[in-house]
């Protein structure tokens, strides 16, 4: 049989009618696109099928066979965990080191199964823990620690006009030196969550719509996810070549402000915000010394995200000149 | 203590992998990556040009000592001597440079 193109692939899940995607989806599973992979996802969990369409109805899928990077099942271990007090089990094909999530949250079990996947098995490219938004071919890398507000700010910028990589796993084509899209659930936690759904509703009036339920009782506390901007899924091919590295610190009693940082500084921020920095070794030291040299490097201090918007734009707006990339030191 | 008694002065030390060495610089460090334990260390100016001397060929720090007061034609204090030496037993904690 002919292995399905995995690019320019126009089926998507929504022209599916209801009961077909149900019967696939939790039947042997429907093999779809998700930026650069193919990945099988079987949901055994009716509300995880309808949350899980919320956020990935528009995204590609595969009717002939396909060659899969990851596989998905999330489901009940036996028929008490599947109906009576359900829990919902996720099994990828790493290690499945994960502990069951009652089945009404399961949606984040499989959220951090498709994380599991890239993280412990992306060796192809150099994976960045970060947010990653690009416009006008300016590719934007935000490296940060969980809980720097970098989900909140990828997702804010990308519906101000960007279009959104990622807002957790940057992806870097070595041999391109291009950054690869990766559009997903935006993960929004607690107190993001409100401030997101103020931001979409100022551009969309059916804002709820982008937004699955909450999910209280996570280990990270209250999490939400976010489907990405139309435009960004539909661009999901679209890559950009990196040239503004920006450290973004959320501070709630701070003045928002840019602070220049050294490149030096810049360049172990990205060592360290990679995930497979030492597994690719020479060539992830090339590419990240080279996105250095090229780009306008800076941290920014931003108490909300209309400021932390502000500030991102300033700083492009103020070097956007394509002459000037990496001429500056910070 | 004085750097110069936490080292063997009588030890030659050599480069390990100079050949491997990858190398990129920004402002004033020299970023180094080394593939034999796959680490990436930051230099200064100062530790680079130690390393310099290292990779011209096997020295011991009496060597280092000598050929840097040729560099900066005067005779070195006990200050930058304490600071050559922590920079070679940095060198080796690294695993950049090893006595022959």
């Amino acid at each position: 049989m002919p292995v399905a193109s995995r690019f320019h692939n126009e089926n998507k899940l929504v022209k599916l009618n209801d009961s077909e995607l149900d019967k696939r989806l939790s039947g042997d599973g429907i093999a779809m696109e998700v930026g650069p992979f193919s990945v099988n996802v079987l949901i055994k969990f009716k509300n995880v099928r309808e949350d899980f369409l919320k956020i990935y109805r528009d995204f590609p899928f595969y009717d002939e066979p396909i060659v899969l990077d990851h596989s998905i099942s999330v489901f009940g271990r036996n028929l008490f965990r599947q109906y009576l007090r359900p829990q919902a089990f996720v099994e990828t094909e790493m290690n499945n080191d994960t502990i069951p999530l009652p089945a009404k949250i399961g949606m984040v079990s499989l959220e951090m199964g498709f994380n599991w996947q890239v993280a412990m098995g992306c060796k192809q490219y150099l994976m960045f823990h970060a947010g990653v938004v690009a416009r006008d071919g300016i590719g934007l890398i935000m490296p940060a620690m969980s809980g720097s507000g970098k989900s909140t700010l990828a997702a804010g910028l990308s519906f101000r006009g960007w279009q959104l990589h990622s807002d957790e796993f940057g992806l870097l084509d070595l041999d391109a030196g291009e950054l690869i899209p990766y559009p997903r659930a935006v993960s929004l936690k607690n107190q993001s969550i409100p401030v997101m759904k103020e931001w979409v509703s100022r551009e969309h009036d059916n804002y709820e719509d982008y937004f699955t339920p909450a999910y209280p009782g996570t280990p990270k506390g209250t999490i939400c996810y976010l489907r990405p901007p139309d435009q960004s899924i539909e661009e999901m091919h679209k890559r950009t070549k990196p040239n503004f590295v920006i450290l973004p610190i959320f501070d709630p009693n701070s003045e928002p402000k840019i602070r220049p940082i050294t490149k030096t500084m810049a360049f172990f921020r990205l060592v360290a915000s990679s995930a497979n920095y030492g597994d690719i070794g020479e060539r992830a030291f090339s590419s990240i010394a080279k996105i250095i040299e090229e780009s306008f490097v800076c941290e920014i201090i931003y108490p909300s995200l209309d400021t932390a918007v502000e500030l991102v734009e300033a700083f492009i707006a103020e070097h956007s000149d394509p002459k000037k990339a990496g001429q500056d030191d910070g | 203590m004085p750097s110069e008694e936490l080292i063997n002065k009588s030890a030659v030390y050599h480069v390990v992998n100079t050949a491997d060495f990858l190398w990129t610089s920004f402002e004033d460090s020299n970023i180094l990556y080394d593939p034999a334990s796959g680490h990436t260390q930051v230099l200064n100016d100062f530790a680079r040009e130690i390393l310099d001397l290292l990779e011209d060929g096997p020295k011991t720090v009496s060597h280092l000592f000598s050929e840097f007061e040729e560099i900066i034609e005067k005779e070195l204090d006990p200050d930058l001597k304490n600071k050559i030496v922590e920079t070679v037993i940095n060198f080796d904690n690294m695993g950049i440079i090893e006595p022959v």
